[in-house]
């Protein structure tokens, strides 16, 4: 099935930021369809459901609790099933080391949270209109931090 | 040198005597056996003669009877001449006769016999001799009866001269046998005391080659002894010399003139020649030795100088010795000696001991001084000998351990009688270290004082070789019990520190970190308000809003900062080649957009590659040029000048390193707003800000980080300014 929509879930323990996320894709002229997910574990479970709908891309924050960002990816990308699911780090952090570690573990791509909404929109959009494939074949550490 | 040298002489003599005499004993001997044995051949001779004589005269009377019996048998007269003619014959022969026999008594006696039978005899033939007597011979009976008495007269003539040659053979056989015993004996004698002789002479050339040789010898070890003087002279700089006082002739050695400066024999040796050698202020002393060295027999050394030929001042001593008689002439000998080294050496002796006694005079200051030290800095020392594994303890050593200076005898058995039980191993086992020659550890020991009191006690000890090859430990050892709970408390407040800081970063990175998520949010509220809901805010809201938005923005910052901050405190010490072109290049890049907004003016050396954390060197690069844009002066373009040199400590005053090692120094000077040198220190201290926060952004964290990041690096950071004028930010980084 042709899908018309680009499929987004977002992984966030922080209501605040689920809610610019939504806004944003919401104030967006894509046609997106964004699921939020309150933790790793929800996220997962969803992924696991045989009659879920995988999403394109899978926003997830590093900082949660019950499983966070990192086992998550560890988790997703154990299953050959989401191979083909892009993974943008959303993070508050921007250390040296967790960009490290999600870019070894096999993320597509690192955001770093803004302070701002209408710099939110720009990465996001950035995020959603990337050619992924084409992404993908030239990743390396420094296209991986996304800087606008 | 022996004495009898001339007895040799006295021998030859002898022997040469003694041959003499023998020579003339010989010729004397020879010459009588000579002469006897001639007188033995004459009187063999005479007898020869005398039996000759004795036939004759018996022919001369047998041709007498002849002549008679011819003349009585024909009567015819021409028999008488014969007759006649032997008469003659036998009157001469009778003569020679007698005088042949006239030395024998005993043939005389015979002779004269012999004559009176022979007179008888011609008596009676003259008796008939007469040619008128021959008639008568018819008287027969009386001619009868004469002839034969006269042939008996006959025999007895026969007879007698037959006793007288009989006597005369005896003669001859007696001389016969004399002669031959001195022929035989003769050359005996003679060939005899030839040979003594001959041996003589040949032991007198045995002698006298003997004494030839010895004499060759002896003249040798003269030879010898000549050179040996000569030479000791010259190797301990003396001259000797004669002064004839009869004949006014002196004489040097060669070595006189030589320690004259002067070739040998190169002046006339006269007195008034060496007086002008003679140093002006000492010409009395010679002249002084000149008259009293006639005078007395013996002369008292006496030093004086005399000035060389080239000009060197030299001391002399002179001594001589008067001779009368024993050199047959009134001789003075003496020995000059050049005793400069000498007199030099002593010199040099006395101030070598001055010397010594300064640095025992040191010694003892030292010696005293470090008695204080020790008591000052509770410490004592001792040394342990090998050769008789004896210690010596210094006094402070005994009132560490709390007794008198020397109170009792230190041996490893009583030093142990103090050591607390638990330490004994530790002791025990250096000394047999230190007595089998290996290294000595350092030794941390309990010692129980005599008060009972616990004390820790250091030892360090080391092996030491004296200047007299004696093999010894000397150690030091020091009651640190201070010292000990000191550096306890010391290590447990580090411990705690330590704690304190990794839980001060910790809270640092996870507050900076943890407080981005509100402020995050705050911020992002805040651009919703400003897009959404700014037109319904009034006047007032818009300014609360503004201001709102300011201040979230400045904790941003902050918390960059910190978290900035936190991450070089982590000390990353991976150090790799940096290369600070690159390193510059990049925060050049970095801060384009700024720079193109001032338009500053940004000039650079050529950099080096240093060792490094890449990423630390670019933010103290980046930090340090943002630092000058920011406090560059708003009227002027900003001019950044980056210089680069490799210098060596000692020439770097600020530096107080007077060491050679090498450095990259590194310097950013600008033209900015400057600052007051006194507070070139304070700059560095984090949150530390000498401008308000509307004239210049700015959190005070910049230059802190800078510090940091320059000292983990092992360097320096420094800044000088003068307000107006402009900053310089001079770096220091140790090369490899």
């Amino acid at each position: 099935m042709q899908k018309d929509y680009i499929l987004i879930t977002l992984a966030d323990d922080d209501e605040d930021d689920r809610l610019f996320f939504t806004d944003a894709f919401d104030e967006l002229k894509i046609n997106t369809v964004v699921n939020t997910f309150k933790d790793g574990r929800e996220l997962l479970d969803f992924l696991h459901h045989p009659e879920s709908v995988l999403p394109n891309i899978i926003f997830l924050d590093l900082n949660m609790p019950i499983l966070n960002g990192i086992d998550c990816l560890k988790e997703i990308k154990k299953s050959d099933k989401f191979n083909d699911i892009a993974i943008a780090i959303y993070s508050t952090s921007s250390s040296d080391q967790d960009v490290e570690n999600t870019f070894v573990l096999g993320a597509n791509i690192y955001i770093k949270k803004p302070s701002d909404f209408n710099t939110l929109k720009k990465v996001l959009s950035e995020v959603v209109t990337i050619n992924w494939q084409y992404h993908t074949s030239g990743l390396n550490k420094d296209n991986f931090l996304l800087r606008l | 040198m022996r004495k009898n040298k001339f007895k040799s002489s006295k021998f030859h003599k002898i022997i040469f005597t003694i041959s003499l005499f023998v020579v003339l004993f010989i010729g004397a001997i020879t010459y009588k056996h000579i002469d006897d044995v001639s007188t033995s051949s004459k009187q063999i001779m005479h007898t020869y003669e005398v039996n000759l004589e004795l036939e004759r005269l018996f022919s001369y009377i047998k041709d007498s009877e002849n002549s008679m019996r011819g003349f009585l048998i024909t009567n015819e007269s021409i028999y008488l001449n014969p007759y006649y003619t032997a008469n003659s014959n036998i009157n001469q022969s009778f003569s020679t006769l007698k005088k042949l026999t006239s030395d024998n008594k005993k043939q005389q006696k015979n002779l004269n016999e012999l004559y009176e039978i022979i007179k008888k005899r011609l008596d009676y033939n003259g008796q008939y001799s007469d040619p008128d007597v021959s008639k008568h011979i018819e008287d027969t009976k009386k001619f009868k009866k004469d002839f034969f008495k006269s042939s008996k007269l006959l025999v007895a003539i026969r007879n007698k001269i037959n006793e007288m040659a009989d006597l005369e053979s005896s003669y001859l056989k007696k001389r016969n046998s004399l002669y031959n015993e001195q022929i035989s004996f003769t050359p005996v004698l003679t060939l005899s005391i030839l040979f003594i002789t001959i041996l003589l002479i040949v032991y007198s050339y045995y002698k006298t080659n003997k004494d030839l040789e010895r004499l060759k010898e002896i003249n040798n070890s003269l030879n010898k002894s000549i050179f040996l003087n000569s030479q000791a002279e010259i190797l301990s700089s003396f001259g000797t010399w004669e002064w004839n006082l009869i004949t006014h002739v002196t004489t040097y050695s060669d070595n006189f003139y030589r320690i004259l400066g002067y070739e040998p024999h190169s002046f006339p040796s006269t007195n008034d020649n060496f007086l002008t050698f003679v140093h002006p202020e000492d010409k009395e002393i010679v002249l002084e030795i000149m008259s009293k060295v006639v005078k007395e027999e013996n002369l008292p050394p006496s030093t004086f100088r005399i000035i060389r030929s080239d000009g060197e001042i030299r001391f002399f001593r002179a001594t001589g010795k008067l001779f009368d008689e024993k050199l047959k002439s009134k001789t003075v000998l003496g020995v000059t000696h050049d005793i400069t080294d000498e007199i030099n050496n002593n010199l040099l002796l006395k101030k070598n001991i001055e010397d010594l006694k300064k640095v025992n005079n040191e010694l003892e200051i030292f010696d005293e001084s470090s008695k204080q030290a020790e008591i000052l800095g509770n410490y004592g020392s001792w040394v342990l000998n090998f050769e008789n594994n004896k210690f010596i303890y210094s006094d402070n050593n005994f009132r560490l351990m709390g007794y008198e200076p020397q109170s009792f005898e230190p041996t490893i058995e009583n030093l142990l009688l103090h050591v607390h039980e638990e330490d004994k191993e530790i002791v025990i086992e250096a000394n047999e270290a230190a007595l089998s020659n290996d290294e000595i550890p350092t030794m941390n020991y309990r010692i129980i004082r005599k008060d009972g009191e616990v004390r820790r006690f250091k030892t360090v000890a080391k092996s030491f070789i004296d200047l007299s090859g004696e093999e010894s430990i000397i150690g030091t050892t020091q009651d640190v019990t201070e010292d000990y709970y000191k550096s306890k408390l010391l290590k447990e407040r580090n411990l705690e520190l330590e704690q304190n800081i990794k839980e001060l970063n910790e809270f640092n990175h996870v507050a900076s970190h943890d407080l981005q998520e509100p402020l995050r949010k705050i911020q992002t509220f805040i651009s919703r308000l400003n897009d959404k809901e700014k037109e319904n805010l009034s006047d007032f809201g818009k300014d609360y809003l503004s201001r709102i938005q300011r201040a979230s923005d400045r904790m941003r910052i902050l918390i960059n900062d910190l978290l900035q901050y936190s991450r070089t405190n982590r000390g990353d010490k991976n150090f790799n080649n940096v290369d600070l072109n690159e390193v510059l290049a990049n925060s050049l890049l970095e801060l384009s957009q700024n720079i193109e907004d001032r338009k500053a003016n940004i000039q650079y050396d050529s950099l080096q590659v240093i060792k490094g954390v890449e990423f630390q060197m670019q933010q103290l690069f980046t930090n340090l040029i943002s630092n000058s844009l920011k406090y560059s002066k708003e009227n002027e373009v900003p001019k950044i000048v980056i210089k680069y040199k490799k210098v060596k400590a000692k020439n770097e005053a600020i530096l107080k390193d007077n060491s050679n090692r090498v450095y990259h120094r590194i310097r950013f000077k600008d033209n900015g707003i400057g600052f007051e040198q006194e507070n070139a220190e304070k700059i560095f201290l984090l949150f530390n800000r000498l401008h308000g926060k509307t004239e210049y952004q700015g959190t005070g964290v910049g230059l802190a980080i800078c510090k940091k990041i320059v000292e983990n690096h092992n360097g320096y950071i420094f800044a000088s300014s003068e307000p107006n004028k402009g900053s310089i930010f001079t770096i220091y980084i140790p090369k490899s």
